[in-house]
């Protein structure tokens, strides 16, 4: 739906502010209360989702123009779907912020008035397919020395699709080799796409590039078409909300494929004894939920439809029946039983998890466009993760983790973080 | 009018020039609104939005109004309380960086709160101190330093927890002029735990019964009375959003018990009342509940037409939702008898819901989030009546509502959710607010139908004399109107205003009292 097309959406926002909160029930004291990065940045009413959507519904009004401080708000946003949450615990989906953002976003884009630092990702992406401007050439250099299946050459049951995170940042690579052996190990018949692999169009699509999204989903379903394999399986949380929830939502896109994240493979893996953990891991954690991996992971069918007034009772309905993004159906107990089945792991959780967690800070171009507000919603993320009394915060994103390390490094922030991937094979791994 | 740069750079040199805006789309959120005389969006723009982090930057901000002409509004949260401006020329004050629970006096039972503490914080941490508050309708995002000193409002606990009107201890008040006021116990430097004495006690001057939703000037701090709570440390949520309920605690009880008709209900009101066994208790019309126990109007209209609502619209007409607490086992078992024997001996039943129902409308009633979820059918919803009166006109309460709005319920015309949409509470033990509260549309023949059905239940309510009329965010408009037949309430409030307090009319004055009287509608 566009901006023009939601108009009623925007305009049932009544402003009552729960989406600058995690949902209410699961609030637990006065800290770590709040739930949206962009209002604690910004604090003006318009960083939050529904004054994002206030703002979206006075452009399509024609009451406000584009100013730099109104697309600061816009873009200083990590898109992680908070508000989205809060709002509909009350309001069933009638408001979806959220959704009102994205589309903003994308009228912006349409108008001229991306961000420039996203402009410049749009550009590298279109140049080599991710958004860091690295070659095609080097997207399988982190496999070097690994003997893994092109998918595109050979049958493989599963088709991995390693993202751009982690084809390119090199610090990430011990993780990504990790899975790999980790999959190595369990006897999976795996390959990816090798140099040609291909963004999800993820970030793209949350930067307002709505385009770029359909067009990548046309490319990979195509693949996958030719590869048959069984499973898409992801290691990247954003991949996986990109697959799950944007593609059948925002792009019409149906993969045909059953999609996996590598925390719920692994705990399949686990539970068909191909994993064995032989090695204790001693170490207090606590666990960082990604966004794309829970709440904007939660699969989502594409709907086309109308929301009209029913008579009996009156009242705004949608028909067809619309699926409301709850949250609850994110993955958010793989990696805790994981965790749990790692020996010598204690798992201490935050106050903000699962469909309520607090965003890393690196989502949605916000940490390309925003550094510092990626770095101060980090450090927040990191207070919190303290709080538990934890040695190390794990997560199982390559953007999450990124933004921790960053934001740990610039404050001098002591606590490890890990993905989740290298506990898992620390723990596979013989000692001696 | 715009800005002038002098005044921008005044603000911008008191709070920074971080925290000062005039961009449009930043002010497009501080002139939106539910509820207001003009659909969502209200016809005055601000001048600009302001966030001042301490009592002293709001004072600065106030004195910038004062020495260039301008008005201000002040808000916390923004919700319900008509966090718009009322007039032209206006600063928005917003609240936000001022959002501390200061303190927590955990054997005295208060808490010192700044305004943008919200209510779910105090609570959470109130509760890990064995104490709880109150909570009004607004629910759990609002700010209850707002609802004490500004913004009219009732929670389901208000039978044990009182209003927060009379939950206000110290106040730290910045006048219209600038001045800072301390009033109670703060006024003498001896702490935050009495609003009245030692030290000038003004409650009923900076907002009466109804609030002057800012119009008195703005409150960076207050006492807020805590209640003792018997349930547990940390609530434990069940269920899954968006029915996310509690589990109910050892020592409390949840039940639904509901009568033939009105006076079989209001028999045991009274008995309830008098026997002090609940500590809470709420009626809210049957649809409410169901939307409660359904994810989204979709799932609603299934369950509606299926038949399989929980709550019968007519059977469960006559309904109370009771929460029975007791600091000890054998307080908690003889209360929950003597309950149960008075809904036996006034001839109710109690439904019997599901553990998870049970557990959703319970938490609905400790957490107060039935106003938020009232919105969802179809985004906005209007009051009336709004009672404080004996007990014993429930019945006539009702029937009048019902009869009023039954004429403007139908199509074209007002939303068919019922008979009426009487929510009623217990005060205190004492006394019974009721109020006629139901679902609107933005579409014209409904605000059409809502403004007749609201201004005849003003008529009636002055004229049979049902109790003191409460339209909560517009006595500014209606104060002249509904005044007479109130004690002449809306002259001295023209008093307080003008005279006393705001002499220059800093304060937007447009949801509190205007400078010369608005007549809406003959008092007969």
């Amino acid at each position: 739906m566009s901006l023009s097309e939601r108009k009623h959406q925007m305009m049932q926002c009544i402003r009552c502010s729960a989406c600058k909160w995690v949902t209410t029930p699961r609030i637990s004291g006065w800290d770590f209360a709040t739930g949206c990065p962009s209002m604690e940045y910004g604090e003006f009413h318009s960083y939050s989702g529904g004054g994002k959507t206030i703002m979206a519904a006075a452009l399509e009004d024609g009451q406000i123009g584009y100013t730099d401080e109104m697309l600061e708000a816009v873009f200083t946003c990590s898109m992680c779907g908070s508000c989205q949450i809060s709002c509909n615990l009350n309001y069933g989906g009638n408001v979806e912020p959220m959704e009102n953002m994205r589309e903003l976003r994308s009228r912006a884009v349409e108008d001229g008035q991306s961000d420039p630092a996203h402009m410049m990702l749009i550009d590298y992406l279109k140049r080599e397919d991710n958004i860091f401007g690295k070659p095609k050439a080097d997207r399988s250099k982190w496999a070097e020395g690994l003997d893994i299946k092109d998918a595109l050459e050979e049958k493989t049951e599963v088709y991995l699709h390693v993202g751009c995170h982690f084809s390119y940042d090199e610090e990430q690579w011990p993780v990504i080799r990790a899975a790999a052996k980790i999959l190595q190990a369990a006897g999976v018949d795996f390959g990816f796409a090798k140099k040609e692999e291909i963004c999800c169009g993820g970030r793209a699509y949350e930067m307002g590039y709505q385009q770029e999204l359909k067009n990548y989903s046309e490319s990979l379903t195509g693949r996958l078409k030719d590869a048959g394999s069984k499973i898409l399986l992801t290691c990247c949380s954003d991949c996986n909300g990109t697959f799950k929830q944007l593609y059948p939502q925002a792009a019409d896109c149906n993969l045909d494929i059953e999609v996996l994240h590598i925390t719920e493979y692994i705990e399949r893996l686990i539970g068909k004894g191909k994993i064995k953990f032989t090695r204790e891991v001693p170490l207090q954690v606590t666990f960082h939920d990604p966004c794309h991996l829970g709440r904007l992971g939660e699969p989502l069918k594409a709907w086309k439809g109308e929301i009209k007034m029913a008579e009996d009772p009156r009242m705004y309905v949608t028909d067809p029946v619309r699926e409301v993004n709850f949250g609850n159906k994110g993955v958010y107990d793989s990696p805790r039983n994981i965790l749990q089945a790692i020996p010598g792991v204690t798992l201490t959780e935050m106050p903000r998890i699962r469909e309520w967690t607090y965003c890393c800070g690196s989502g949605g171009g916000a940490k390309e466009a925003f550094p510092d507000f990626a770095l101060t919603t980090g450090r927040e993320r990191l207070r919190e993760a303290h709080s538990t009394g934890a040695q190390a915060l794990v997560t199982a994103c390559p953007w999450c983790e990124r933004n921790f390390k960053d934001a740990a490094a610039e404050s001098g922030d002591a606590m490890v973080v890990y993905d989740i991937m290298e506990l898992v094979l620390q723990a596979m791994e013989k000692t001696g | 009018m715009a800005l002038s740069r002098d005044a921008y750079k005044a603000l911008q040199a008191v709070v920074g020039s971080k925290y000062v805006s005039e961009d449009p789309g930043t002010l497009a959120g501080y002139h939106y609104s539910w509820g207001g005389p003009n659909g969502r969006w209200q016809p005055f723009v601000p001048l600009a939005v302001v966030l001042p982090e301490d009592t002293s930057q709001v004072q600065g901000v106030v004195r910038v109004c004062n020495r260039y002409k301008l008005r201000f509004k002040a808000h916390s949260t923004g919700f319900c309380s008509l966090a718009f401006p009322g007039v032209e020329d206006t600063i928005m004050v917003d609240l936000r960086r001022m959002n501390r629970i200061v303190e927590i006096d955990e054997k005295n039972m208060f808490a010192v709160i700044e305004p943008y503490a919200i209510a779910a914080q105090i609570q959470a941490e109130a509760m890990k101190r064995g104490l709880d508050c109150h909570i009004v309708s607004a629910g759990p995002t609002h700010s209850p330093l707002a609802s004490a000193t500004s913004v009219w409002g009732i929670g389901s606990k208000g039978l044990s927890q009182s209003w927060n009107e009379r939950n206000l201890f110290g106040v730290e008040w910045v006048l219209p002029t600038g001045e800072v006021a301390r009033l109670g116990s703060p006024g003498v430097g001896a702490g935050w735990f009495s609003g009245d004495g030692p030290g000038p006690g003004l409650r009923g001057i900076v907002r009466g019964t109804n609030g002057a939703y800012g119009g008195n000037g703005i409150f960076t701090r207050i006492g807020l009375k805590l209640y003792p709570w018997v349930g547990d440390e940390r609530m434990e949520c069940t269920g899954s959003q968006p029915q996310i309920g509690l589990k109910i605690p050892e020592r409390m009880h949840f039940s639904l018990p509901y009568w033939k008709n009105w006076e079989d209900m209001t028999a045991a009101a009274y008995k309830i009342v008098d026997n002090n066994v609940a500590f809470s208790v709420l009626r809210v019309p049957p649809d409410c509940m169901n939307w409660m126990l359904t994810s989204t109007n979709d799932e609603y209209q299934e369950a509606f037409h299926k038949g399989s609502v929980p709550i019968d619209r007519e059977e469960h007409l006559h309904a109370w939702q009771a929460i029975i607490a007791g600091h000890s086992e054998r307080e908690f078992e003889y209360r929950k008898k003597v309950f149960e024997q008075i809904v036996k001996d006034t001839g109710g039943k109690f439904l019997q819901l599901t553990v998870e129902q049970n557990e959703i409308l319970f938490a609905a009633n400790v957490r107060i989030s039935y106003i938020p979820r009232v919105f969802r059918p179809t985004g906005d919803f209007s009051t009336s009546f709004g009672m404080e009166e004996s007990i014993n006109l429930m019945g006539k309460l009702h029937r009048t509502g019902e009869n009023l709005l039954g004429k403007y319920i139908g199509p074209g015309k007002l939303p068919d959710h019922g008979r009426e949409g009487f929510w009623a509470w217990l005060n205190e033990g004492r006394s019974l607010h009721s109020e006629n509260a139901f679902a609107v549309t933005e579409e014209p023949g409904v605000q059409a139908a809502n403004m007749a059905y609201v201004m005849e239940s003003c008529r009636v309510t002055n004229s049979e004399a049902l109790g003191v009329q409460i339209l909560p965010g517009y006595m500014g408009i209606f104060a002249d109107s509904l005044g007479p037949a109130n004690f002449n309430a809306n002259e001295w409030m023209r008093k307080v205003k003008y005279e006393v307090v705001d002499p220059d009319n800093v304060a937007d004055h447009f949801t509190y009292i205007f400078p010369e009287p608005v007549v809406l509608m003959p008092t007969e």
